[in-house]
């Protein structure tokens, strides 16, 4: 189980996240949705100690998260890649056998075994070559997902992984997410926009800078919750 | 082929040879990284801030080179720090610091008459008068950076590529940072003695910047960054040979001639292979 306690985080002086409490049990797939600003990045930085947070503990299975990095897999928000970096596909998901291995080490047969299993569950092996420029923006997104698999981490955070990509990425994306939970992975992903998928996830969480609302879909989604966390009354499913 | 080798008779010419070579490889292997990273307006802010770092050390009596490395990486370091501790921009912030910094160095060789450091050779530098000890530093500094980027490759793909996932992943992105800023600053202070301080940013982002249009890895980067820096190099030594033309400006014209013929004809992003396909579309 992962456990957030008291989570505040400070950008010089503006206040991000105020007192964030919330708990993740492994084999749920659960959502984070709140308006844009709302934190929901900050948020994940601060679990991993990417930005520093004022106050607050993160928990996994009793120790600190920060001494287990080897077990989360984090996959950035697609601006903050940047994709004319010279890599071809292949090669980004290699990236992920450093944490098996340990970081000074070439990739070996096996790592490469791991990336191609990872490069055929995201459909992208053909494409194994390619410039990562010269992908669209799902196949991108797959290619993040691609390297999370093969870290083969037990913790995996997404963030905005559905902004704009198309219907077969998405489709790929929750088959997986399927399976991970199966596999009894802890598994939160940020969204400001979860549309028409709200009904596979088994917890949401509402924020903006603290938590309005969690629980399941349906309890978090009403009227009032939504009118108090995006400021405007709205169609639920298309926020 | 006698033009070729008729210059090898001397041995300013041979140094020079030399030197055009370690350093090709040198700023191929850092300049790719300066590329990638986006960071190359650094090393415009390293190679100037060194100036208060040469004078102490000319004051001193110690090595100059300790003192332009200290003060290189400190440059960077301010910047860094500025950074993240204001909303300031990071190109104001490098603005700022490289200016303070030169200002600095410019009254500090006033006040520790330290003026006999020769700053016309320090600006402009000149390939054919290195001396067989800059030679075995340099040598030095390639071999050493050579062999530490072949170990690392991998956390500095990461790194450079994906900051945020390397960080996460637990990299240790501050000594990484650091690395790499040493890296700059000696590459800077091994290239000044050829180049000068105004021109070495050419020798470590042209070469690098023609590398990059042309391939889709950063490896094949460095290799052609590589080429194209040696011959660069040695074609701007015998036009300044036989021309009578100053040396390093002659080596940074040929590096931008090159760059300009990737621009244009590079067969993935090729300005001339839009326009084909601009004209075919219509
Ligand atoms: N590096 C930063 N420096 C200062 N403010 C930041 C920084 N990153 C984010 N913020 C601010 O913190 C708030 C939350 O941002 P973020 O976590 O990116 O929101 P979200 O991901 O929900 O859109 C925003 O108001 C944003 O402007
Ligand atoms: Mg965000």
């Amino acid at each position: 189980m992962l456990v957030v306690r008291d989570l505040t985080v400070h950008y010089q002086g503006v206040c991000a996240l105020e007192r964030v409490n919330f708990s993740l049990e492994s084999g749920q797939l659960v959502g984070v949705v709140g308006p844009n600003g709302a934190g929901k990045s900050t948020l994940l930085k601060s679990m991993l100690g990417l930005v520093t947070s004022q106050r607050g503990s993160i928990r996994y299975d009793g120790h600190p998260l920060i001494q287990q990095r080897q077990k989360v897999a984090y996959v950035p928000q697609r601006s903050q890649i940047d994709w004319n970096y010279p890599i071809t596909v292949k090669n980004v998901v290699m990236l992920a056998q450093m944490q098996q291995q340990g970081f000074w080490q070439f990739p070996t047969r096996q790592a490469r075994q791991m990336v191609k299993r990872a490069l055929m569950q995201v459909d992208l092996w053909d494409l194994r070559d390619r410039h990562i420029r010269e992908l669209s923006g799902g196949q991108q997104q797959r290619v993040f997902l691609a390297r999370s698999l093969a870290q083969q981490a037990n913790i995996f955070f997404f963030d905005e992984p559905f902004n704009g990509v198309d219907q077969k990425t998405k489709e790929i994306f929750y088959s997986i997410l399927q399976e991970l939970k199966e596999q009894n992975k802890t598994l939160l992903i940020v969204s400001h926009d979860l549309g028409d998928t709200l009904n596979y996830y088994d917890q949401l969480i509402l924020i903006n800078r603290s938590i309005l609302a969690t629980g399941l879909p349906k309890q978090v989604l009403t009227p009032e919750n939504f009118y108090q966390a995006y400021g405007h009354p709205l169609n639920l499913l298309s926020a | 082929m006698d033009w070729l080798l008729e210059p090898l008779q001397f041995e300013f010419m041979r140094n020079a040879f030399g030197m055009a070579i370690l350093l090709g490889i040198l700023c191929a292997i850092v300049g790719s990284y300066l590329v990638v990273e986006q960071m190359s307006l650094m090393a415009n802010v390293i190679s100037h801030a060194i100036l208060p770092g040469l004078s102490i050390a000319f004051f001193l009596g110690i090595n100059l080179s300790i003192g332009a490395l200290i003060a290189g990486v400190l440059s960077a370091f301010t910047v860094a720090w500025i950074r993240q501790n204001s909303p300031i921009s990071v190109d104001a912030a490098m603005g700022l610091v490289l200016s303070s910094f030169l200002a600095l160095g410019v009254m500090l060789i006033e006040l520790l008459r330290t003026n006999r450091i020769d700053l016309n050779q320090l600006l402009f530098g000149d390939i054919l008068s290195v001396q067989s000890q800059h030679i075995v530093q340099t040598f030095f500094i390639t071999l050493a950076i050579a062999i530490i980027v072949i170990i690392f490759y991998q956390p500095l793909l990461y790194y450079t590529f994906d900051p945020l996932g390397a960080k996460a992943s637990g990299l240790p992105v501050n000594w990484i940072y650091f690395g790499f800023i040493t890296a700059v600053t000696l590459t800077i202070i091994a290239s000044m003695q050829s180049v000068g301080v105004l021109l070495v940013i050419a020798l470590l982002v042209g070469p690098a910047s023609t590398a990059y249009l042309l391939v889709k890895e950063l490896h094949w980067m460095m290799v052609g960054a590589g080429v194209l820096g040696v011959f660069s190099s040695i074609a701007g030594m015998y036009l300044s040979y036989y021309l009578d033309l100053p040396s390093g400006p002659a080596i940074v014209l040929v590096i931008f001639a090159l760059f300009w013929v990737a621009f244009l004809f590079s067969p993935r992003q090729g300005l001339w292979r839009k326009i084909k396909a601009l004209i075919k579309h219509q």
